[in-house]
């Protein structure tokens, strides 16, 4: 047996930076200025990026867990830097048995819109919608003919923005260096919709908190709203989408740990992503006016909770994968208890 | 609010092993009436043979012949149990509620009496709680237990108790002062006990396994008490928290569930990978609840935010294998999970009801959140 999760140390360690760091206006500066140079550099000075990736190589060392624990503060606090999109990166530079250091890198699962081609080992045409693209001088994609790290050196950047106000460029590459990986797609897929999960559940537990204590605040009619029991059931459809996607996001890192945890990084993500539409209609709606105003905080929340839920394993896919899993287990009873119950393909692709 | 992940052991696995072995020669499909989850039929036999096995009052002290073993044992068992929809109606009670209330509140001789038989499957109980002015207000019960020799006498009435036309104990909450929360007393009631009468109050479905009890002048020696006098509020509150973190309240329709995922075909594969995640997600919490009592906590605010949110996703389920069904579910069907999915579809509106409304339960999160 193990009942074990994220490491209390770091978790309040990684709650402390981003907690002074990365406060609403911060994060209100990030999105009129961009990057936030100076925090990235402290964040890479006590090895944030780096976590869970091997010292060896220039990672700063620990487990998956706490990788995840990472991204989870990086929801908590919406911190406006590459967090996931760097630890993705870094993860399949690794496992490439190439060195890291605190360059920024941005990260793409592949759209439909992509045009990028390799040409006599050169890169040519557009990858969309990359998440801090601008900022960042190498580019980890997961193309159909497999997994490539590109040189921005040279790319033209179309500067675009996501939902949440963050830099997410189109990035237009012509004859820029590349290499091929040899990383499985099914594992990259797997922790990038988990590290996308991680960020999910922690923005979920920042806007029940707000909202929690919004409500014990606010009074109306005399009292404060929160003992109105039609209020009150907005805080607890939140407590209970923060609680689930925080278990399932760290069932699922602790899974990953131990084996090829497709199953579980496709279901956490999916609860997860189920869970922000939930925590998004219940904080709006217990907060009232406030909540739709940018000098309120709740919106860097849940902006961020729109922007995820679909991003890194949409719950279409997700469900599409998860069922046919289902149809062809010998029981969907067993196949919920199994300890590694195997997922037929992530991303649509044949199963190896 | 924290539910930590955990994985069964090697042993846990191993006992999931043997049940399933067991439950697939024992109840081989077409040979037992499919139940609803917890509201599965009646066998005694089967329930005897459980016992024979070990797999009931498994928590239970080794002394009183339980099993001496862990709230996550009994769940993996039990989870075996409703996923195919098991006659488990005897035992059930007893097993989840009755037993454990009695090994934590009962006299020596109480235990004695009673332990072994719920471990054997021998004898099954009832829950003897609502009345007509007590029902999410349960403190305001009235049926009443007055000194009388060496013992009491009950007089009132309860009502909506499930399962006691044929079970053989009745464990009950009656007043016997006039404090609202410290006035409360349980007691454990023959179910032939003279003055005691039971009438089935037909249920939606047509069955008849809800009951009014009715109490006239019920004498009970004072040791059919469970607890101190004035102890049943608390004893009542910590029986709920054992009866709510489970997993059979997000597997009412379970077999089902198993039985569509390979029937669904692929318009149904959206929603049944949604549910297959959201299955997953609720078998974690449910582990996790059962882990937290193991290593002696009392998650019982988690346990409640769990149930409100687990019943609630029954009845989703319910809604999607209907919608895909394409037309309504006939309860005379000849294929029995299309009678069963009709069942499901009449009685559904309990499940958010039974065991603490999910308003009263909302209630109990926010008080829990308060303390947070």
């Amino acid at each position: 047996m193990s009942t074990t999760g994220f490491d209390a140390d770091l978790v309040a360690l990684v709650d402390d930076f981003f907690g002074s760091e990365s406060d609403a206006a911060a994060v209100e500066a990030a999105e009129r200025t961009g990057f936030p140079a100076a925090t990235w550099a402290g964040a890479d000075e006590i090895g944030l990026p780096r976590v869970g990736l091997p010292e060896s190589l220039g990672g700063a060392g620990g487990s998956l867990l706490d990788a995840v624990a990472v991204l989870v503060g990086s929801g908590r606090h919406a911190v406006p830097l590459p967090m996931l999109e760097s630890w993705l990166a870094g993860w399949v530079l690794s496992v490439a048995g190439r060195s890291l250091d605190g360059t920024v890198r941005s990260f793409t699962a592949g759209t439909a819109r992509d045009s990028l081609e390799i040409v006599d080992g050169r890169a040519h045409g557009t990858l969309h919608r990359l998440g801090w693209g601008r900022s960042a001088s190498q580019v980890v994609a997961l193309l159909p003919s497999g997994v490539v790290v590109l040189e921005v050196d040279g790319a033209q950047v179309r500067e675009r923005t996501d939902l949440a106000g963050m830099p997410c460029d189109d990035l237009t590459f012509s004859g820029g260096d590349v290499a091929l990986v040899d990383v499985p797609r099914q594992s990259v897929l797997a922790r990038a919709a988990l590290g996308r999960a991680a960020q999910l559940a922690g923005a979920t537990e920042a806007a029940f908190e707000l909202t929690h204590g919004y409500v014990g605040q606010r009074e109306q009619f005399g009292r404060p709203i929160g003992r109105f029991q039609a209020v009150a059931q907005h805080v607890v459809l939140l407590a209970q989408a923060a609680t689930t996607s925080m278990h399932v996001v760290e069932r699922a890192a602790l899974a990953l740990s131990v084996h090829d945890a497709a199953f579980e990084a496709a279901a956490a993500k999916l609860v997860a992503s189920e869970n922000a539409t939930i925590a998004i209609a219940a904080a709006h709606q217990a907060h009232g006016a406030i909540g739709m105003t940018q000098e309120y905080r709740l919106q860097q929340f849940t902006r961020r909770l729109m922007a995820w839920r679909a991003e890194l394993g949409s719950g279409a896919a997700l469900a599409a994968v998860l069922g046919r899993t289902a149809a062809h287990a010998d029981s969907l009873a067993h196949l919920i208890t199994d300890p590694a119950p195997a997922l037929l393909d992530i991303d649509g692709a044949p199963a190896a | 609010m924290r539910l930590a992940p955990t994985t069964l052991t090697d042993d846990e696995l191993a006992l999931q092993a043997d049940v399933r072995r067991y439950l697939d020669e024992r109840l081989p499909p077409g040979s037992y009436p499919l139940g609803l989850g917890m509201t599965g039929e009646r066998d005694p036999e089967f329930s005897r043979d459980l016992g024979a096995r070990g797999w009931l009052g498994m928590a239970l002290p080794t002394e009183y012949g339980g099993g001496g073993r862990t709230a996550v044992e009994r769940l993996v068992v039990v989870e075996e149990l409703l996923a195919r929809g098991a006659p488990l109606g005897h035992h059930w009670i007893a097993d989840r509620q009755s037993g454990p209330n009695i090994a934590a509140n009962g006299t020596e001789q109480q235990k004695k009496e009673f332990l072994p038989g719920i471990a054997r499957g021998e004898l099954s109980f009832a829950i003897g709680m609502s009345e007509p002015e007590a029902g999410s207000d349960l403190a305001a019960v009235r049926t009443r237990a007055v000194p009388d020799g060496d013992g009491w006498r009950i007089n009132g009435r309860k009502i909506w108790t499930s399962g006691a036309a044929d079970s053989t104990h009745i464990l009950t909450l009656v007043r016997t002062s006039d404090d609202r929360h410290r006035g409360l007393t349980q007691f454990i009631v023959d179910r032939d006990t003279p003055g005691l009468t039971v009438s089935p109050i037909p249920f939606i479905d047509g069955t008849r396994h809800f009951c009014e009890l009715q109490f006239d002048d019920v004498r009970l020696p004072d040791d059919r008490r469970l607890g101190e006098v004035g102890a049943g509020w608390s004893q009542n509150t910590g029986e709920l928290a054992l009866e709510r973190g489970g997993v059979d309240r997000w597997m009412s329709l379970m077999a089902y569930l198993v039985h569509w995922a390979h029937h669904a075909g692929p318009a149904a594969e959206h929603d049944l990978g949604t549910i297959t995640a959201k299955l997953w997600a609720f078998r974690g919490l449910s582990l996790s609840v059962a882990r937290m009592v193991d290593q002696g906590l009392s998650p019982s605010v988690e346990a409640a935010l769990v149930k409100e949110m687990a019943t609630r996703f029954e009845q989703e389920c319910l809604a999607i294998v209907v919608r895909h069904l394409g037309r309504t579910p006939e309860l005379d069907s000849d294929d029995p999970y299309e009678a069963l999915l009709a069942r499901a579809v009449l009685t559904a509106p309990s499940w958010t009801i039974r065991g603490g409304t999910n308003e009263i339960l909302r209630t109990v999160i926010m008080k829990g959140l308060a303390g947070k």
